[in-house]
């Protein structure tokens, strides 16, 4: 049995020390407001690339020029601010534009004599500024070269499309919200949890590896307290300070979505699926629990906070691991015992719920195996806590 | 009441207690006087019912420390080496916060509380964090926690350690008058005047055995000394390490 009023004492103590720690509140309160930020400036970035597609112009610095005013022209019309001028290399590396290109000194009149002419698309940097300049400039020496080709056709007298047997397009069915939501999915849990779980380890490492370098579990030890009364309170304490940070960073997070860039065009491209928060926000409350479970059993079972730390440490890096190799994998394509992996369950719930992706049932898959894992999780911090190994440490 | 019967502690391979007995009735203070490693720690600690005992037994206020230990919990006060204080809180706030584990009253222990500060002399220091005391204020803190709810039983292990002399003679009056109150005080010390001074009992333990129980002046009578220091010099010399038995 245990008593939750002494259990509730203990959890107070802990709060009352805990929100005494200036770095704590530093972390608890500033750290989510400079996400809000963050996502703010993140969601106006991806309104800006949805609405790119269309009207973006990038600079492109040209050398070779002078004997190809056709090109130049056509890619003026291709959303290309044309940039006449010499040594494109060292201006490339200098960040004067994000893309160059290089002209052979005869290309119009290899074009004339219907020879290949040459050119070079050259980029500086490695940036997604830079990369999506270099496509679009690929894309359109690939039209003008389409059309280069009509038009020898047309002057031998054959079909303007006789080069082209097959003509593809590409025909994306989702909206613009569907890719953006698709796009957050796969950011904010990542983010959210990274937080949370950085919180949380320092607090359960504390409070439990801590007071045993500390010495000031002892005193506690020798008190009427069972121990899987203190095992409970310090799980209390790190399962609320971690739904703590969640909430104040996804609410901040989701907030600064709905106030940046409201009422705009761009704004309004931007939006997630119906349920997608809360599908995040319970998913986020079942990474917290088990966690905190876990960080608890390691804190109660380690030498040390520095013992402690080495094994947490870990943890964060292994929970957001498939979140990383997933990549731009469908929910739909997630069986649904997948969500019962522990950690791992969740976060895709997260994702995947954030994409509106994730399968019927994935929630409550998610929600009741969590459960099991907490339970299971504190019954073995609790046998861990009550071996005399675990006292020994706590002791010395 | 503390009574323990061949009780012994092994570490692995290490034998810290090697099957002590010994009674420490309640009306007096008990000294347990030994060298560094000599097992008294280890054996406040089974009293205390941090560790369990590999052999042998001991009951505490009539309670078995191995199988009633929450009963034992609830009638000790133990003092140990490290104050162990909670350096984000005050000492009322630690004090108040320990009480209430005992299911006491918030009005009984605010009142002891105050009690203790007023006693022990750290009255000014009741509301400024635990962090920023001395070593001493923090000591005199650490053994009011140990007092707070009144136990029937204290375990002290060097409670006079870091006291300056005024601090530590109001401690030996407070324990002096917790004894005479009826309570079981099982005092460790490695002062043999302190224990000369405040025991009307002593164990002496070397090497986790049992090497001398009766009183100061039954002590330095059987080992032939001039005083108690020497006595115990005499003993702690005289004892071989287990090792050296085997």
């Amino acid at each position: 049995m245990i008593r939750w009023h002494l259990v509730g004492r203990v959890s107070g103590r802990h709060f009352r020390e805990i929100l005494r720690e200036r770095k704590t509140i530093v972390f608890l309160m500033i750290s989510p407001l400079l996400f809000v930020i963050l996502f703010m400036i993140v969601r106006d970035e991806l309104a800006n690339q949805i609405a790119d597609q269309a009207t973006a112009v990038h600079s492109l610095g040209v050398e070779g020029s002078k004997g190809s005013p056709e090109l130049i022209a056509f890619l003026r019309t291709q959303r290309f601010s044309v940039v006449e001028t010499g040594d494109v290399t060292t201006k490339l590396r200098d960040g004067e534009f994000p893309v160059a290109l290089l002209i052979d000194v005869a290309f119009d009149d290899h074009m004339a004599k219907e020879l290949p002419a040459r050119v070079s698309i050259m980029v500086g940097e490695r940036s997604v500024k830079s990369e999506l300049a270099r496509a679009h400039l690929a894309s359109a020496l690939n039209t003008y070269s389409e059309l280069a080709l009509q038009r020898r056709l047309q002057r031998a007298g054959l079909p303007k499309d006789a080069g082209r047997p097959i003509v593809v397009s590409n025909v994306d069915v989702t909206t613009s919200r569907e890719r953006a939501g698709s796009m957050l999915g796969a950011l904010l849990p990542l983010i959210v949890v990274s937080q949370v779980l950085g919180l949380m380890t320092g607090i359960a490492g504390d409070i439990t590896a801590g007071e045993k370098d500390r010495r000031t579990v002892e005193a506690l030890l020798a008190t009427p307290l069972r121990r899987r009364e203190i095992a409970a309170a310090k799980w209390i304490v790190t399962l609320s300070m971690g739904l703590l940070a969640g909430a104040l960073t996804l609410g901040g997070a989701l907030g600064a979505f709905a106030l940046s860039g409201a009422g705009t065009a761009v704004g309004s491209a931007i939006e997630l699926p119906a349920g997608g928060a809360a599908m995040a926000a319970l998913a986020i409350a079942c990474v917290v629990a088990v966690m905190s479970a876990v960080e608890i059993l390691i804190g109660l079972a380690a030498r040390s906070a520095q013992q402690a730390s080495v094994f947490m440490a870990p943890l964060i890096g292994l929970a957001i691991l498939p979140l990383i190799l997933l990549g731009n994998t469908s929910g739909s394509a997630v069986a649904a015992p997948i969500y019962a992996i522990p950690i791992i369950g969740p976060l895709l719930l997260a994702r995947f719920g954030m994409e509106g992706t994730a399968v019927a049932g994935a929630g409550t898959i998610t929600t009741i195996t969590s459960l099991i894992y907490v339970v299971a999780t504190l019954a073995l911090a609790d046998r861990v806590f009550r071996s005399e190994r675990a006292i020994q440490r706590a002791v010395g | 009441m503390i009574t323990v019967l061949d009780l012994a502690k092994t570490f692995r391979e290490v034998v810290a207690v090697a099957g002590v007995s010994f009674t420490a009735p309640p009306g007096r203070i008990t000294g347990f006087l030994g060298s560094n490693g000599a097992g008294k720690t280890t054996t406040m600690r089974i009293l205390a019912t941090l560790l369990r005992p590999s052999a042998g037994s001991a009951t505490v206020a009539g309670y078995d420390v191995a199988d009633s230990a929450e009963d034992v919990r609830r009638s000790i006060g133990l003092l140990t080496e490290e104050t162990g204080l909670y350096d984000k809180m005050t000492p009322r706030e630690q004090l108040r916060f320990f009480g209430s584990l005992y299911d006491l009253p918030a009005a009984r222990v605010a009142r002891r509380v105050d009690e203790l500060a007023e006693t022990l002399g750290f009255e000014e220091f009741l509301d400024r964090r635990a962090g920023t005391l001395s070593k001493g204020n923090r000591q005199k803190v650490a053994v009011a926690r140990a007092l707070v709810h009144d136990p029937p039983v204290l375990l002290l292990d060097e409670p006079t350690s870091g006291l300056d002399l005024v601090a530590a003679s109001a401690l030996e009056g407070v324990l002096t008058s917790e004894a005479l109150s009826a309570k079981t005080v099982l005092l460790s010390t490695h002062v043999a005047e302190e224990a000369a001074r405040l025991c009307a009992g002593i164990v002496v333990i070397v090497h986790g055995r049992i090497v001398a129980d009766g009183t100061p002046q039954e002590i330095v009578r059987d080992t032939e000394s001039l005083d108690l220091r020497t006595a115990l010099v005499h003993l702690m010399n005289a004892e071989p390490p287990i090792g050296a038995q085997l």
